[in-house]
């Protein structure tokens, strides 16, 4: 078994950002305040793909119940940032149970089809309901109701973004580095690595996924609603099929280490993108391209084609 | 109040539609269903296929070249991916989806350079209306939906009938053994991924009079197939000519009573019941997925 990396060791990304703040231009802050709060969406990803290997094809529908959850919260009921946050995150807790339950059932592709279906049907109810959630267009949230919003006497908006997101990567960190050295974070592993021995020890292997599954969810909602809260913006496009896929490029990008890996290849992916930016829809084209590189590249990756040829004997 | 006057139009434009989607839906049959390759690019081929009729037509050419270019191109297209690309490793499936969902991406960019933002239509090359008692209806949709089922039974029977369905499947479930036996199975890769590109193409080409062509509409396609595919039951192509068929008409008919998004969600979360349901009432072993 690989040694994991202790609390001190897992936590110099966040040191490095925090020290590192000052000396940034206006315009890196602001990018890498953003890839702060979507690596924590690439952590809650690596915790279900990583940790107990069950591939998603639907986590946009996740990110995107903490997007609305805390937006629309946050719009229409009371605009308090704080306890919208909360609904965020709990709401896409909710979805993830639900989602959930067709992960301890089914496997393989039948759970990638699955998901895909769910978050799509999903994408399409938020189309449908576009005099509440704005659509494709989209809500722009009124300052109050953001967090940036009830910072201002303190902090100017760039700073605002950059410290709240380092608190929360800081905390996420942490967790998934006391998750995985803790007896629960083996167990996962033990899900990953063979499943059918650890039920015959007698394990509930079904409550093991379902609790991943949901801090995953947690994790995806939290990336969701703080990015609503700090951006003012909670949008359709969000809960589409692209989000869904990006987070598996990020968590593959970044290597097996799931302290690490999550927020080294979401930054990877996005400077990628950022510089692509001129070309047609750069961004898009980047995600592509990387997946086919990687997909070509199979030595480097051996950990993800372990995790993923488990599909066939599995759903044997 | 039931329309019931729309009731004899819901069915013949369900019945098409549905013919439209299963024809769609069996390059993808041939490939994900029997051949096990889990093809994330099919709707984008689909999307081509429609792109090139619209290219030819600006072109001033025949509609009826772009029926003979549209599968020639694809099909050439999808041979591409398979050699160049899945064959690399193997057909291994998790690289399979990254890789093919990658090229998704970027056939999707394709599209988006070549047809720009705003959907393209062209008008068919013949459209007597039809008329039925109570309602009338478009003739070159008519051909296209009998055209499109007559194409399905024709490679269904071909398929099952020669030779071709079982060495497909002999190539998937054991590829040493299968070579062993002295077939070439990258010959029989290079057959399925043929015959699915250019059918996929074709239908690209067949359907563009009457959809609109977009650089998105692939996704679309790409969703629909893998549901009528998985319904049908995985490696059966009559299976999968019956659900695409049976969906059309079922999602036509909800229309009559919902807004079509949410006829759209109605179907996706019955196949998503359909699916999760199916798969536990299967033994172990007896459905590879």
């Amino acid at each position: 078994m690989r040694p994991r990396p202790t609390i001190i060791a897992s936590l110099t990304i966040p040191i490095i950002l925090a020290v590192a703040y000052p000396f940034l231009p206006e315009y890196q802050k602001a990018l890498v305040a953003r890839i702060m709060i979507l690596s924590i969406y690439s952590y809650g990803y690596a915790v279900c793909f990583q940790m107990v290997g069950i591939m998603s094809l639907g986590h946009a529908a996740l990110f995107a119940a903490g997007m609305y959850g805390a937006g629309l919260y946050a719009y229409y009921i009371s605009p308090d940032p704080f306890v919208a946050l909360a609904v965020g995150v709990a709401s896409s807790v909710l979805l993830s149970m639900l989602l959930g339950v067709l992960a301890m059932r089914v496997g393989g592709a039948y759970l990638m089809i699955g998901t895909l279906l769910a978050s799509q049907a999903l994408y399409l109810v938020a189309l449908h309901f576009n005099e509440i959630t704005g659509g494709e267009q989209g809500l722009v949230l009124r300052g109050e109701a953001t967090i940036t919003g009830a910072l201002k006497p303190l902090l100017s908006e760039l700073d605002a973004r950059y410290m709240v997101s380092l608190i929360a990567l800081t905390v996420v960190v942490a967790g998934i580095t006391i998750l995985s050295s803790s007896r629960l974070g083996r167990m996962l592993l033990a899900v990953r690595d063979d499943e059918e021995k650890l039920e015959s020890l007698g394990y509930n292997t079904s409550i093991l996924k379902l609790l991943a599954f949901s801090i995953s969810g947690a994790l995806s909602g939290a990336s969701g609603s703080l990015l609503a809260l700090l951006y003012s913006y909670v949008g359709a496009g969000y809960a589409g099929v692209l989000n869904s896929v990006e987070p598996v490029l990020w968590v593959l990008v970044g290597g097996p280490y799931v302290e690490f890996g999550p927020f080294l290849g979401s930054l990877l992916v996005n400077l990628l993108a950022d510089t692509a930016r001129g070309l047609l829809r750069g961004h898009v084209l980047v995600v592509g391209a990387g997946l086919v590189a990687f997909a070509l590249a199979t030595g480097r990756l051996r950990w993800a084609y372990q995790i993923l040829g488990r599909w066939r004997s599995r759903a044997a | 109040m039931l329309p019931l006057e729309h009731l004899g139009l819901a069915v013949v434009d369900g019945l098409v539609n549905g013919s439209v989607m299963a024809f769609i839906a069996l390059g993808l049959a041939i490939v994900f269903g029997i051949m096990n390759v889990v093809n994330l690019t099919h709707g984008e081929l689909y999307m081509l296929g429609a792109m090139i009729s619209w290219l030819m037509v600006q072109a001033a050419l025949p509609y009826a070249s772009a029926l003979v270019a549209a599968p020639l191109l694809v099909g050439g297209l999808a041979v591409a991916i398979n050699m160049f690309i899945l064959q690399r490793f193997g057909h291994e499936p998790g690289q399979t989806v990254l890789a093919t969902f990658g090229l998704l991406l970027i056939l999707q960019q394709l599209g988006l350079a070549i047809l720009g933002p705003a959907p393209r239509s062209i008008s068919p090359p013949f459209n007597p209306i039809i008329e039925f008692s109570g309602f009338s209806y478009s003739g070159f949709k008519l051909f296209a939906g009998l055209f499109s089922l007559m194409a399905c039974l024709l490679v269904w029977l071909g398929v099952e009938r020669s030779r071709i369905g079982p060495l497909l499947r002999a190539a998937q479930e054991n590829r040493l053994m299968a070579e062993s036996l002295g077939i070439d199975t990258s010959k029989v890769f290079l057959i399925g991924f043929a015959l699915a590109g250019s059918l996929v193409g074709f239908a690209g080409a067949l359907t563009s009079p009457f959809r609109q062509i977009h650089f998105l509409m692939g996704f679309d396609a790409l969703a629909v197939s893998f549901v009528v595919v998985v319904l049908g039951g995985v490696g059966r192509i009559g299976g999968t000519i019956a659900a695409g068929v049976g969906l059309g008409l079922l999602e036509s008919l909800a229309a009559l009573f919902l807004a079509p998004t949410v006829a759209r969600v109605l179907t996706l979360t019955l196949a998503l019941i359909y699916v999760v349901a199916r798969r536990l009432g299967s033994i172990r072993g007896v459905w590879r997925y």
